[in-house]
């Protein structure tokens, strides 16, 4: 009997030692761990909190909170692209938070409205084209690309991802969905290729002379700037699309306090640390992205690749309209 | 009562084929609710290609691994040239590069300013700027070179527990070897290569990675389109009970063919026969087709891996990198022992009451065909709904909240990697198995030995090679495993796997290298283990 009680405290104390741990915050990150691993570390050392982290694609873990409930262990979902911050918020995933460093930092813009969600990087998604068979000013926004004269020259990764999803979605709440149905049409005719390989490959793509313009996510081109392939942009252009209706397409990555969190006030402490100075310089440094925070000084690189005029866009609406761009991609053979 | 105690075996072997079986149910129980939008949506536009594309990858896939597997265990196993023992067991080697991986390596290898662009360029004389890797060829050339050892495995075991008897009447009879290889050895390994064939086939089957880098749009990416990027798990759920009934019908079609015929050795002479000696030529033709699979499977990825790795070995954290290393040998040392231990049970349930036992071992072994992400939430359905008993439970009788103790530990994977595993480590004891006479189970049984003892004393020793092939199997396929650890993870595991693959999808194959690098490593131990069996 006495081995009993021993091996039921024994097992009873196995579960408790995760529970006893001082001050902690569960994290589930669908930014990688590579980009999210020095932040963390910084977060750790100056407040003490230990900081469990779950890293997977954005909508695996989705499914996962959507799966463990209300018992669910995360106190702070960090993902990127509005779509998957504003799904999240459409099945009650989030609580408000009131913070005044965040809505005093993060421009309206930036987050939602009833603050259940923040932004905490911009990228845009721009072109870049080959500066011998490309010039400048045959270059005007994303609708043009459906142009025939760009006819097996557009280079452009699936529409299975999701940078495409809101990027088509973005535009199906610009000029509406009957006409980007015939957009997305024609570009699908366009294509240099079928669609395969990620923003990179497009870019590579350009230099071996598949296709002359690319549809690419900012911070990419740095990544392979600095890296040994930075030699091909010596014959590459950099170009952020724009006319008269829509400007530069942009997407932030973010995060929202779980409306199950354990750890309520270690998780509003983090992604208030996100937002601070600090936060946001790493944060947008680690992996090239524009911080939110307008006066964060912004990496050299990055201010060489140029400056772009953001659509007056509510983000919100990538989420919305997700599904339709899904279906609409579908329907046209993009594949 | 005593109808229970004397099939004890074969109930047990019921009840854990049944507890493998609930997620797929579950997965079942998606077909009776209605079509959604969703579904309409998928089968009145991308379906049909999906489909197409599946079959094509599914049947050049299964053609050319067991052409590539069976030729070359036939080689080693009948015929002797150079360097014989080094290729026979250097054949295995591609198990422990992940398909993934070789579609990353040969994408970037034929892509801009890859070195086999130059290479070839530099043959054929004129400029290639870029091959496209990324299509359905791709593809295919993928899972045939990462595959084939699966049906080069069995065929090999096959050939050589071929009693000799049969080889010499078929050659007393006049045969020659070719006429011996088609009438007498391919028949009887059979069961063996079509084994192999259907570990090939729901492999591909169930395959994200390769397709997802490749751009080809397949019915495992229909599933993960439907559930992750509509958010509709019913339709995602209907698509993977179409790809449970592709496999069930392909593996019952086999067992008709097969009809009631029984592969069971029962001449008792295991002698060796001799080895075919060839002439100069032949030995040299012998040693090229072996050594191509080697080359493009195992070779080629290897030293790819490594000069990418070279520049970014510098980033490495070694005590992090060591303790990603050490969790992921456990979690798939521990996730094999699991299955093959399920493995034995089963088969050896099955052999002692096939009509009892039989059905729900085949149904069980259906797992492995259901794409990692779908057996993940066919586990996790279930598993987060007793979790959450169990929490309440405690919450209101004891006021204490001991969270989610199945699904936040490595119970919900180890569950997940049973599920989908199971099949694989069932095939190679099946096939060990299958090779000993029952007669010397109905002599120890006339003896008086109980059926555990039979077991224990001689099915499992007979069929240890099934057995160790099989844990090997499992480990090796574990180590590579990606949607169900990503799924399922606790916090604070990592593996190898996960790691690469968050380095390749952001981009950065030379970080990726590393853990992939560290993955061979890995495999190669319990390979070289197996291989040691080999030469022996």
């Amino acid at each position: 009997m006495k081995n009993i009680n021993l091996f039921m405290i024994a097992i009873v104390s196995i579960f408790c030692i995760g529970k006893c741990w001082a001050e902690e915050v569960n994290l589930y990150s669908a930014r990688k761990e590579h980009l999210i691993k020095p932040l963390i570390e910084l977060f750790e050392k100056e407040t003490g909190i230990k900081v469990n982290l779950v890293t997977a694609k954005s909508s695996q873990l989705h499914q996962r909170i959507l799966r463990e409930g209300k018992n669910s262990p995360a106190d702070v979902l960090l993902t990127t692209d509005a779509g998957n911050l504003w799904k999240a918020s459409s099945e009650n995933f989030f609580q408000s938070i009131d913070s005044d460093t965040l809505n005093s930092r993060i421009s309206p813009k930036y987050r939602d409205k009833n603050n259940l969600w923040f932004g905490l990087s911009l990228r845009a998604r721009i072109f870049v084209y080959s500066l011998d068979r490309v010039s400048k000013n045959e270059l005007k926004g994303y609708k043009f690309l459906s142009n025939p004269i760009f006819k097996n020259r557009i280079l452009i990764r699936s529409s299975s991802n999701v940078y495409n999803q809101s990027l088509i979605a973005h535009m199906i709440a610009k000029y509406g969905e009957g006409d980007i149905e015939l957009w997305a049409k024609d570009l699908v005719n366009n294509f240099a290729r079928d669609p395969a390989g990620g923003d990179r490959d497009q870019i590579k793509a350009i230099a071996a002379g598949i296709g002359d313009i690319a549809v690419v996510n900012s911070y990419y081109i740095i990544n392979m700037l600095n890296s040994d392939n930075k030699g091909i942009f010596d014959s590459l252009g950099i170009y952020f699309p724009n006319d008269e209706d829509m400007g530069t397409h942009f997407n932030i990555s973010g995060a929202g306090l779980l409306i199950n969190a354990p750890n309520p006030d270690n998780g509003k402490k983090l992604i208030e640390f996100l937002a601070s100075d600090q936060g946001q310089e790493i944060y947008s440094n680690i992996n090239f992205e524009y911080p939110v925070v307008d006066y964060i000084e912004i990496p050299d690189v990055l201010k060489k690749l140029g400056s772009f005029k953001e659509d007056s866009i509510n983000i919100y609406e990538y989420g919305r309209l997700s599904f339709k761009a899904i279906k609409l991609a579908d329907r046209v053979g993009w594949k | 009562m005593t109808i229970f105690f004397k099939n004890y075996w074969a109930y047990l072997s019921v009840i854990l084929s049944l507890l493998v079986i609930l997620p797929i149910i579950i997965i079942f129980l998606f077909i009776f609710h209605s079509g959604s939008d969703t579904w309409t949506h998928l089968k009145n536009t991308v379906l049909t290609s999906y489909i197409i594309n599946s079959l094509i990858l599914l049947i050049f896939s299964a053609l050319g691994t067991l052409i590539l597997g069976t030729v070359s265990a036939w080689l080693v196993v009948m015929y002797k040239f150079p360097f014989k023992k080094y290729i026979e067991w250097l054949l295995v080697l591609p198990l422990a590069i992940p398909s993934y991986a070789l579609a990353y390596v040969y994408s970037d290898l034929l892509d801009y300013g890859g070195y086999l662009t130059v290479i070839f360029s530099f043959i054929i004389n004129t400029e290639i700027k870029s091959i496209n890797f990324y299509s359905i060829y791709g593809a295919i050339f993928v899972f045939i070179f990462s595959l084939y050892p699966y049906v080069y495995l069995l065929a090999r075991q096959a050939f050589i527990a071929q009693s000799g008897t049969y080889l010499e009447v078929a050659k007393v009879s006049g045969l020659n070897l070719r006429s011996i290889f088609y009438k007498v050895s391919i028949p009887l390994a059979r069961p063996a290569l079509i084994g192999g064939v259907i570990l090939v086939m729901m492999e591909t089957l169930a395959d994200f990675g390769v397709a997802d880098y490749l751009g080809i749009e397949t019915f495992t990416k229909g599933i993960y389109k439907a559930w992750f990027n509509l958010g509709d798990i019913i339709s995602a759920g209907k698509l993977s009970i179409i790809l449970l009934i592709t496999i069930s019908l392909i593996i019952t079609i086999e067992k008709t063919l097969r009809g009631k015929s029984e592969y069971t050795n029962d001449v008792r002479s295991f002698r060796n026969f001799k080895l075919n000696k060839l002439n100069k030529f032949l030995k040299i033709a012998a040693l090229v087709i072996c050594s191509i699979p080697i080359i493009i499977g195992f070779i080629i990825p290897l030293i790819t891996l490594i000069n990418w790795s070279i520049d970014s070995i510098n980033n490495v954290n070694i005590y992090n990198f060591f303790n990603l290393i050490l969790s992921s040998f456990s979690l798939a040392l521990l996730a094999s022992l699991i299955c093959v231990a399920f493995a034995i049970i089963i088969i050896y349930g099955v052999r002692t009451n096939e009509k009892i036992a039989g059905p729900f071992a085949r149904i069980a072994s259906l797992g492995y065909s259901i794409p990692g992400a779908v057996a993940a939430i066919g586990v996790l359905i279930p598993l987060a709904w007793l979790d959450n008993f169990i929490n309440d439970f405690s919450l209101y009788y004891f006021n204490i909240s001991i969270g989610l103790i199945l699904t936040g530990s490595w119970f919900a994977l180890l569950f997940a990697y049973l599920v989908r595993f199971l099949a694989l480590s069932m095939h190679s004891v099946e096939s060990s198995f299958i090779k000993i006479p029952k007669s010397l189970d109905y002599v120890a049984k006339v003896l008086g030995a109980s059926n555990s003892k039979i077991l224990t004393k001689i099915n499992a020793r007979i069929g240890l090679g099934g057995i160790s092939l099989g844990l090997l199997i499992v480990f090796v396929d574990v180590l590579k495993e990606l949607p169900a650890t990503i799924i399922l993870r606790p916090f604070g595991l990592n593996t190898l796997a996960i790691k690469a693959h968050e380095y390749a999808i952001d981009e950065r194959l030379g970080d990726a290298a590393i853990p992939l690098l560290a993955i061979i490593i890995v495999c190669l131990i319990p390979l070289f283990i197996l291989a040691k069996g080999i030469r022996e």
